[in-house]
């Protein structure tokens, strides 16, 4: 078992998507940033979507009273085992009473920690992925905090050190140029809101979270027609509200919206979004959805023959 | 059923999912034709597709880019409602839910007001004496669309969602009324409270299906929290 000995900002059990309830009004939940966690599991021989915990911007302090494996994988936090600096993309090693520690996030926000033996965590329907804002899943429906204790299930691989294949190796983006599709309503807005959505530099706000990531410095005017009659929303869904500040939907959505969508981020490019520092700038670009397509299935399928090729043993 | 093809209309939406949106002025024949089609696609069951979201006047098909291509899903779903099913009209039932208008859980009714022309009063009658149907479910776990007011009442929403929304909050939007079922971010126009649905439904306290009615009864803060234990 491992004991969290202070909880850091927002560490949560993350897992495999909750698909299929999404009629029901629960988002697929899971990894903000997939090819990180991807990249931690890899590591540890787990799979792709092994859980691991999920931190943002500062790390928890852990003590493990167990010997494990462990890989950290995403934005650097600097992590220390005994207080002594340890790498990140790499399996360690850990013996029973180390005490693990993070700084904050260097270069991004969300950092993941996988273990080569699962975590025991409640699932509900089907995924072990906590989903904050409906407190379920995970632990406790949680945030981890001081004094919680987490059960490893025993380690079912042995310790062999792999390369991080590059796919999985977090690099900061400065300015992000995410690529989109045309969303449903896109020709509701003029040619000029179209076009200015294109040619505007927009900012992170604050306020952006798991469940939707909003933006600063919209279209210069209010949108007229903003309304739509309910409908799904999808991560990487652009709602522009009337103010015209986007917000893009991401994995703990609400999943219906009636702000008019303008687009959709493809999925590939939505593990970058998530590690966009606030006030960091975003612009957008458009490309087909034959595209965003190809794009997907080639992620899939690299990820899929990396995993098929791990030799954990 | 293959009258419903007319009215159609297949967008791809982001990289996994298309939707079809039902055109039909009126929304209520627009809502039984999504959940004619739903029921359709759910018996087909269709391999290539993994998920359906049912909303009032549309519904988002998501499936698998490995095994089909937005194109030829669109195909093999006009194919099926060339072939039609027949429909089993469902037991639907009137569910009385409370509500409390008072100043406090209000936070929005001056707005409404202000886009309506209603006064306070006129807008509770209105809202009390509308027979609600359960057109969607969705947005967050528990949460009912219920339509819908009279035509001249379509209400704006927030021009930015409020950033928390307490749960049991009854919100407006369009001609469409709802319940927060969790503290949550969201856009509607808030007009008053009720209970948690979703903690009634969990406790199995309370059944809502899709095409159920619903009617609101006025009450006290104090009947609010008594109303599911008499």
């Amino acid at each position: 078992m491992i004991r969290i000995l202070k909880g850091g900002i927002q560490t949560t059990i993350q897992e495999t998507r909750r698909k299929g309830f999404l009629s029901l009004g629960f988002p697929a939940s899971g990894p903000m940033d997939s090819l990180s966690m991807m990249g931690a599991n890899y590591l540890t021989g787990g799979n792709p979507f092994a859980s691991a915990l999920e931190m943002y911007i500062q790390g928890p302090t852990i003590e493990f009273n167990q010997p494990c494996a462990i890989a950290i994988c995403g934005a650097d936090m600097s992590p220390e085992i005994n207080e002594r600096p340890i790498l990140q993309d790499t399996l360690i090693e850990v013996y029973k009473g180390d005490h693990l520690t993070f700084k904050s996030a260097k270069n991004g926000l969300i950092t993941y920690l996988a273990f080569n033996a699962p975590l025991k965590a409640s699932t509900y329907l089907f995924s072990k992925s906590t989903y904050l804002a409906g407190s379920l899943g995970g632990y406790k429906g949680r945030i981890l905090k001081k004094g919680d204790i987490l059960e490893l299930a025993p380690s079912k691989t042995s310790m062999k050190h792999l390369e991080l294949p590059n796919v999985f190796k977090y690099i900061r983006q400065n300015k992000l140029s995410l690529r989109i599709v045309k969303g449903p309503e896109f020709g509701v807005f003029s040619e000029k809101d179209q076009e200015s959505f294109f040619n505007n530099d927009y900012k992170i706000s604050n306020d952006s979270n798991r469940m939707g990531i909003r933006l600063m410095g919209g279209l210069p005017n209010e949108i007229e027609k903003s309304d739509i009659i309910s409908s799904a929303v999808l991560p990487g869904t652009i709602q522009i509200p009337k103010s015209g500040n986007p917000i893009i939907m991401m994995h703990d959505h609400q999943t219906t919206g009636g702000y008019s969508r303008l687009g959709n981020v493809i999925t590939h490019d939505l593990d970058f979004l998530s590690q966009a520092l606030p006030a960091s700038e975003i612009s957008f670009r458009l490309i087909s959805t034959a595209k965003s397509v190809e794009l997907l299935k080639k992620r899939i399928n690299l990820v899929n023959k990396l995993f098929a090729g791990r030799k954990i043993s | 059923m293959s009258n419903i093809s007319k009215s159609l209309e297949f967008i791809p939406y982001g990289d996994q999912a298309l939707l079809v949106n039902v055109h039909e002025e009126d929304l209520l024949i627009a809502n039984e034709k999504v959940i004619q089609l739903t029921h359709l696609l759910q018996k087909a069951a269709l391999i290539e597709i993994t998920e359906l979201v049912p909303a009032t006047n549309s519904i988002t098909i998501l499936f698998d880019t490995f095994k089909v291509s937005f194109e030829s899903l669109e195909e093999s779903i006009k194919s099926l409602l060339i072939n039609g099913i027949d429909t089993v009209s469902s037991q639907e039932k009137l569910i009385e839910l409370p509500i409390c208008y008072d100043a406090e859980f209000a936070l929005d009714i001056d707005i409404v007001c202000d886009q309506t022309g209603l006064s306070k009063d006129e807008l509770i009658t209105t809202h009390l004496g509308t027979t609600f149907r359960v057109m969607m479910t969705g947005f967050m776990p528990g949460f009912f669309y219920l339509g819908q007011l009279p035509e001249h009442i379509v209400i704006e929403r927030k021009s930015s969602p409020r950033k928390k929304v307490l749960s049991g909050s009854v919100g407006l939007a369009g001609r469409q009324t709802g319940i927060y079922s969790t503290d949550s971010p969201g856009g509607w126009q808030i007009i008053g409270k009720s209970v948690n649905l979703l903690d009634l439904i969990l406790r199995k306290e309370l059944h809502i299906n899709l095409g159920d009615q619903v009617k609101f009864k006025r009450v006290s803060q104090g009947e609010l929290q008594n109303w599911f234990k008499k």
